[in-house]
Parts: structure tokens; C-alpha cells; sequence
């Protein structure tokens, strides 16, 4: 026989098989849309639509006709030209009167105010109609004088625009009208307007959770709801995303009846190993892309205080124990049968498993310390989803005795998991027919 | 001479079906040897087992001295169940295989390259593999078990589905690699291509090894039983003639239109040569030498008939 280089050895045999199941996993056309292609896009609409939005801008011109008494129409007038001279300062104040900002309020902020205003008297309404219908003028607003007596209960006020007119311009009027009627109700009363408005801001609270450990945290919404889910769910859709296609490869291979010339190779430890391998990268590359894109868009919103390296730490390492863990069951699952009808049946009851995180995330993220949260945590293969979702919010610490437990019981179980599946790939791997009950399966695992 | 294969004693159960019942084979290093059996006489399962697919329930598997997992990288196997990832080019999927069998990438592709001409398939190493045809896809699958120069070559049934022309191209290649010094094992239930490579055969049935030997012992074992006269008159006249011979137990027309004399229980047919002769009804007798298929039917047969149950569905 001739002499021939010779790379043999499990390791490098296990790497071509990862390597392999990696490349026809990522170079797929649907893998590259979805885990690379969806990202950038994500990224790159985020950074665009300040700028879109900015290119939209329209200045506010035509005449602003005005059915008013003259208090009403110089009021409004000097609400409009404090918007067009600093929008930004007009912007906060509304903020701090409590005012909820409205979606497009930036760019509102942002238009040229070029409208003059224009009294007409009572008689010319209908030729004014007439006006701003034909585009001549940009608005009509009627201000009846009782809208403006402070005893009034109910003040109110027309305003009649075309239908071209733009949203943005239309909220703009209006606020200067409801503005002026305000300013000159408060006079009315006697009452000085800047102190009145003082009087009305709402007090900005500053809500702190005092911690079993002695701390102070801050209680924010977005840190002790969304960001812990957004980790979670992130978590669960790339790994689950990584193990169905172990899956789906795994009934590919045992369909095209190659899974025999493979194990005429490798032995079934070596081949599960380098597909579960395989999958880690492409999943590791789903994670990596969907995380850089959450973590412009936060960037973006000055939101990076909520994620700390500690919690993308965190989140790896879990994460890792819970892709092993569900890539085991599938692997298992996918070797068993012989296509993806058959597969439904013995996913279901992983996925009722696996379905737990998503169901329990609302009453976690509430009382992340409470004794619920913390026996889930010690569960596999819920407890990676689990500690994630409660090691990443901001609002209370979790001890760090929890964490490296749950961290500790995930990665032995990853283990334990790897195991019993590698026990029923090498039985179920050539099996043909009929589909094996969960019962039989756990059969195999004691097969010599 | 050393043994490439040591089978002793080995069983095997799938359930309540007994696939494999005590076999004891060895394989000298060097040897060409054909595993003959019916369809479901245990076959593939011992193979099976050769490979370390699946285990023996009792006995012991020597291959090339060691376990066979330790000897992948030495074993070439062509499974009975052969398949191939279709999406993936010829070239990409041998050098795979290759790899595997520990061969680097570039020498992968050299030696792939190198077997697709010798197997009379150049051109295709670009081609996905669903775009071969089935005979085609059966050269690449053989390519992917011999690439890596292995010492012993184990190829489950390798003829079926080639058309004749690729199946002289097998036929000369495992010759070739034979001649090479392989230890070469292949199963099938097509004697005549056992007949035409192998130096040695066995016979399974029924889970059962019916007879383990070198060609030329094995037809030296089983004496004629029938005599072929050729006739140039009337077969009926010359049938009932040979019929009278002292001896003949039956006769028959062969496909040319001359008589098949069998002898009877406990007759040589060497001794049927003379009487028909003499009756002068004849232009020549001549001893018929049975084939290896008329071995096999007969042993199948003696043994209770072949196939006793489908191939398992489970390892």
C-alpha cells in the first residue's frame, strides 16, 4: 500500500464533521437572510431612520387664519414664534408639564415655522373655509370667547385644515391654539402663568428597591422587564434555532441512508459530537449577530447602562448549557426517526418543556428573588432560561451562590444530557421503521 | 498466514429474531473472499459487526488484530445501505470522506480525482451528487470506501443495481486492488461474481455459517450428478434411452435440446458416462460440473430453504 499523510485521531475527525454540518448549515441561503442579512438590516434601518425622518422635515408655511379675540390671536401668535425660535426648549417644557410626548414629536420639533398669522372677523369663516380647501391658506382656527373665561369648564376650539395638510403642521397649530387658550385662562384668573406652570409639573419619582443584601437598586421598567426577556428570548430562539437544524440534519442523513458510511468512519460519539459542535457555531453566529444588533439599537437609544458585560457573560455561558442541552434531546429525537412527521411526535413534549421560560417570564421578571424564581433556576432544562432572565435584570441582584449553582447544575446536566442522547443516537441512528415511543427511547439508553 | 478477520462464536438478536447464530470465520490477509447468502440469511449484520456498527450479544471480533474502531482508518467499507449528502459536490464529498479517514484535504482531493478517472467517471467531481445516476452514485460511494488505501476492504453486496458494463468495472478494480495485496470481503447473493473473483467463500444461511472454503475445494467437495449427452436425432427417442440406463434417476432436456441425465442417490455420474455412451443414441457425454449457484441451492435448500425472516429494521 502506498505511504499516505495520515491525520487520524477523534479530535480532528470530530472538527471535520463540525466543520461540515457548520458550512451547510450557514451557507444556506435562509441561514444567511435570517442570521445575517435580518441583522444588518436591523442595524442599518436604525441608523437610517433618524435620517429619513430628518429628510421628511416640510416647513410650515401658509397663513394660519385666525377667528379669534385679539388676546387669543397675539397669544398664539407668541406661542408660534417661542416653537419656531427654540423648539427643543418648547419640547421639555411640555415634557415637564407632564404632557406624553407624541411618536414624531422630534421631528415636529425639528420643522421650520414660517406661518403668519392672520385675523379674519366672523363673518369671513366661510371665505376662509374656502381658503385653506384650495391650498391659499394653511389653517382656520375659531376660538370662541368663552373658551377663554376662567370660569369656563369645558374651553374648546375649531380648527379646520385641508385634507393634504400635513399631520405634523396640524399638531403643531393646534398646540400653539391649546397653549394660548391655557396662558390667557390662567391670566384670567389672576393667576401668574409661569408660576401656575411651576405648580403643575408632576414630580419625577425615583423609585429604589432596598435588596435583602443591604443595597439600593433603581427600579426601572425597561431593566426589569424588557432587557432580562430580551436576553431570554434571544437565548431561546438561537438555540432552539441551532438544535432544530441537528435536527432536520440528523433525519437528512439517516434518510439518505449516508449515516452508514459515516459510522463506517467515526464511531456514533464522534459523529454526535461534531454535529452538536457544528450547530454551536452556527448558533454562536445567530447569538453573536442578533446581539450586536440589540446592542446597536440600545447604543443607539443611550441605553447601554441596562447591559453590562457582566449579563452578556452571563447569557453566553448559560446559553452554551442550554444549546447543549436542547441539541441533545433533538439529536436524540431526529436519530430515532425517519422524517419530520415522525419527529413532531417526540418533540412535543420537549417543546411543553422548553415552551416553561416563556410562560414564566411575566412572573419572574416581578419577583426575580421570590422562592418560585429560584427552584426554577435549579431546574434543567429550564434553569439556564430561568437564571438568565433573572441574573440580567437591573432591578435586585441575584446572589452570586445562585448563579454559580444554577450555572454548576446547567453545565452537569448539559452533561447528563449529552450522554443519554449519545446512548440512543448510536441505537436509533439505524433504526428504520416504526417510530420509537419516549418510553422506548429511554430503552435504548441501556442497550449494550 | 496471519488473519485479517477473526469472527468467534458471535450471536446476535434483534427481539425475538436470532440474526446471527454462533459464527466462526477467519479471513487470511490477502485473500478475496466472497460472503454468500439468500436475502436475510445474516449477512449484512455480520458485517455490521465487523465494522463495530453494532455489537455481538456473545463471541469476539478480531479485524486486523484490534477492535475495529481502533482499525477505521485501515478499513474500507461499502455499506449495504449506501448513501450519499446530495447537495454536496463529488469532489467536496470524497475529499470529506477522506478526511475522515484521516487523509488532509489537498491529498483527499488528489486521490478523488485520481479514482474518478481509474473508475471511469472523470468530469463529475464538480457535480452535486443528486445529479448522478444510480450507478454513477454507487462508483462515488465505492470511490469514498477505498480511497484511503485500506488494508482490508469489506464491501456489502457492491454489485447490486450496476448495470453490466460498471459491473466489470468493479469486477476489474477489486481484482486490481486484490492483486495489490488487499484482504478484500464482499457479500453478495450473485454467485457468479463470487465465482469469477473470489479465492474463498462462505455461505450463510439462516443466520448460520453453512460452509467456509477455497473455491477450488469447495467444487472439488461437490462431485457432478449429472451427465450432458448431446443428441443429433429425436430428444424423446434419446431421452427414453438415457432414462433406461442403470442409475439415471431423471432426465430432462437442457436449453441446446441435448439430454441432462441426473444420477441417482448413491450413483456416481462418472459411472453414467460409459452406459450412455453405448447406447450409440449419442455424439458425446461429458460430466456436468455444478455451479457455484447449484452449490448453494443445495446447501440452501438441505438446510431448510433460505430467508427465514425479513432483514431486521433495527440495529
Amino acid at each position: 500500500m502506498p505511504d499516505a499523510p495520515r491525520h487520524a485521531g477523534a479530535p480532528r475527525r470530530v472538527l471535520s464533521i463540525a466543520w461540515r454540518e457548520f458550512r451547510t448549515t450557514v451557507l444556506t441561503k435562509g441561514f444567511l437572510f435570517s442570521a445575517l442579512v435580518f441583522p444588518l438590516l436591523m442595524v442599518g434601518v436604525s441608523m437610517l431612520l433618524p435620517i429619513l425622518m430628518a429628510t421628511s422635515i416640510q416647513p410650515m408655511t401658509g397663513a394660519i387664519l385666525v377667528e379669534a379675540p385679539a388676546a387669543a390671536t397675539d397669544a398664539m401668535r407668541a406661542e408660534l414664534e417661542r416653537a419656531a425660535k427654540d423648539p427643543a426648549t418648547a419640547l421639555r417644557e411640555r415634557v415637564e408639564r407632564g404632557e406624553e410626548p407624541e411618536l414624531d414629536d422630534a421631528t415636529t420639533a425639528l420643522t421650520p415655522i414660517e406661518s403668519p398669522i392672520e385675523p379674519i372677523a366672523a363673518d369671513q369663516v366661510e371665505a376662509a373655509k374656502e381658503r385653506v380647501r384650495s391650498g391659499d391658506a394653511l389653517a382656520l382656527v375659531i376660538i370662541p370667547p368663552a373658551s377663554l373665561d376662567a370660569q369656563s369648564k369645558d374651553p374648546t376650539y375649531e380648527l379646520f385644515v385641508a385634507t393634504k395638510t400635513s399631520p405634523k403642521h396640524t399638531s403643531i397649530v393646534s398646540r400653539s391654539v391649546r397653549e394660548a387658550i391655557v396662558r390667557l385662562r390662567v391670566q384670567a384668573s389672576g393667576a401668574d402663568y409661569q408660576r401656575t406652570m411651576d405648580l403643575l409639573k408632576r414630580p419625577e419619582p425615583n423609585i429604589l428597591r432596598l435588596t435583602d443584601d443591604g443595597t439600593e437598586a433603581k427600579e426601572r421598567l425597561e431593566g426589569r422587564m424588557l432587557v432580562p426577556g430580551a436576553f431570554m428570548l434571544l437565548m431561546w430562539i438561537t438555540t432552539f434555532t441551532g438544535a432544530n437544524y441537528l435536527l432536520t440534519n440528523t433525519i437528512e442523513e439517516k434518510g439518505s441512508k449516508v449515516i452508514e458510511v459515516l459510522l463506517a468512519a467515526v464511531s456514533p460519539m464522534e459523529l454526535l459530537a461534531g454535529k452538536i459542535l457544528g450547530q454551536l457555531g452556527s448558533t454562536a453566529v445567530m447569538l453573536g449577530m442578533y446581539g450586536l444588533a440589540g446592542l446597536a439599537g440600545l447604543s443607539a437609544l443611550a441605553m447601554m447602562d441596562l447591559v453590562p458585560v457582566s449579563s452578556l457573560v452571563l447569557m453566553v455561558a448559560f446559553a452554551l448549557t442550554a444549546y447543549l442541552m436542547i441539541a441533545s434531546m433533538l439529536t436524540a429525537v431526529g436519530s430515532a426517526v425517519t422524517n419530520l412527521q415522525e419527529a413532531q411526535a417526540l418533540v412535543g413534549p420537549v417543546m411543553l418543556v422548553l415552551i416553561v421560560p416563556l410562560m414564566l417570564w411575566l412572573p419572574i421578571s416581578e419577583n426575580p428573588n421570590g422562592a418560585f424564581a429560584v427552584v426554577c433556576s435549579f431546574l434543567p432544562p429550564i434553569s439556564p432560561f430561568i437564571m438568565v432572565l433573572r441574573a440580567t435584570g437591573t432591578s435586585e441582584p441575584v446572589p452570586g451562590w445562585q448563579v454559580a449553582l444554577s450555572l454548576a447544575v446547567s453545565a452537569a446536566s448539559s452533561v447528563a444530557f449529552l450522554w443519554l442522547a449519545s446512548r440512543i443516537f448510536r441505537v436509533g441512528i439505524l433504526m428504520q421503521g416504526k417510530p420509537p415511543t419516549p418510553r422506548e427511547l429511554l430503552r435504548w439508553a441501556r442497550y449494550r | 498466514m496471519n488473519a485479517s478477520v477473526v469472527i468467534q462464536g458471535v450471536r446476535k438478536r434483534f427481539g425475538s429474531t436470532e440474526a446471527v447464530r454462533g459464527i466462526d470465520l477467519s479471513v487470511p490477509a490477502g485473500c478475496l473472499c466472497g460472503v454468500l447468502g439468500p436475502n436475510g440469511a445474516g449477512k449484512s449484520t455480520t458485517i455490521r459487526m465487523l465494522m463495530s456498527i453494532i455489537y455481538p450479544d456473545q463471541g469476539s471480533i478480531r479485524v486486523l488484530g484490534s477492535d475495529a474502531i481502533a482499525m477505521k482508518d485501515r478499513i474500507g467499507y461499502l455499506p449495504e445501505e449506501r448513501g450519499l449528502y446530495k447537495k454536496m459536490r463529488v469532489l467536496e464529498y470524497l475529499a470529506y470522506i477522506g478526511a475522515l479517514k484521516g487523509l488532509s484535504g489537498s491529498e483527499g482531493r488528489r486521490r478523488a480525482l485520481a479514482w474518478l478517472e481509474r473508475i471511469e467517471l472523470p468530469g463529475v467531481e464538480r457535480k452535486r451528487c443528486e445529479e448522478l445516476s444510480k450507478g454513477m452514485q454507487q462508483k462515488v460511494q465505492f470511490i469514498a470506501s477505498v480511497m484511503h488505501d485500506p488494508e482490508l476492504i469489506i464491501l456489502d453486496e457492491p454489485f447490486s443495481g450496476l448495470d453490466p458494463v460498471n459491473s466489470r468495472v468493479l469486477a476489474r478494480i477489486v481484482t486490481e486492488l486484490h492483486a495489490g495485496g488487499c484482504t478484500i470481503l464482499f457479500s453478495t447473493h450473485q454467485m457468479h461474481h463470487a465465482e469469477s473473483l473470489c479465492d474463498r467463500v462462505v455461505l450463510i444461511n439462516r443466520g448460520e455459517k453453512l460452509l467456509d472454503d477455497s473455491l477450488d475445494a469447495v467444487r472439488a467437495g461437490h462431485r457432478p450428478t449429472t451427465v450432458v449427452a448431446r443428441t443429433d436425432g429425436p430428444f424423446e427417442q434419446a431421452a427414453a434411452a438415457a432414462a433406461r440406463v442403470p442409475g439415471v434417476a431423471s432426465v430432462e432436456r437442457a436449453e441446446d435440446g441435448s439430454v441432462l441425465a441426473h444420477a441417482a442417490d448413491r450413483t456416481d455420474a462418472i459411472d453414467l458416462l460409459a452406459p450412455l455412451a453405448a447406447t450409440r443414441l449419442f455424439s458425446g457425454v461429458s460430466l456436468k460440473r455444478p455451479t457455484l449457484d447449484d452449490i448453494f441451492v443445495e446447501l440452501v435448500t438441505a438446510h431448510g430453504g433460505h430467508a427465514r425472516q425479513p432483514e431486521p429494521n433495527h440495529a
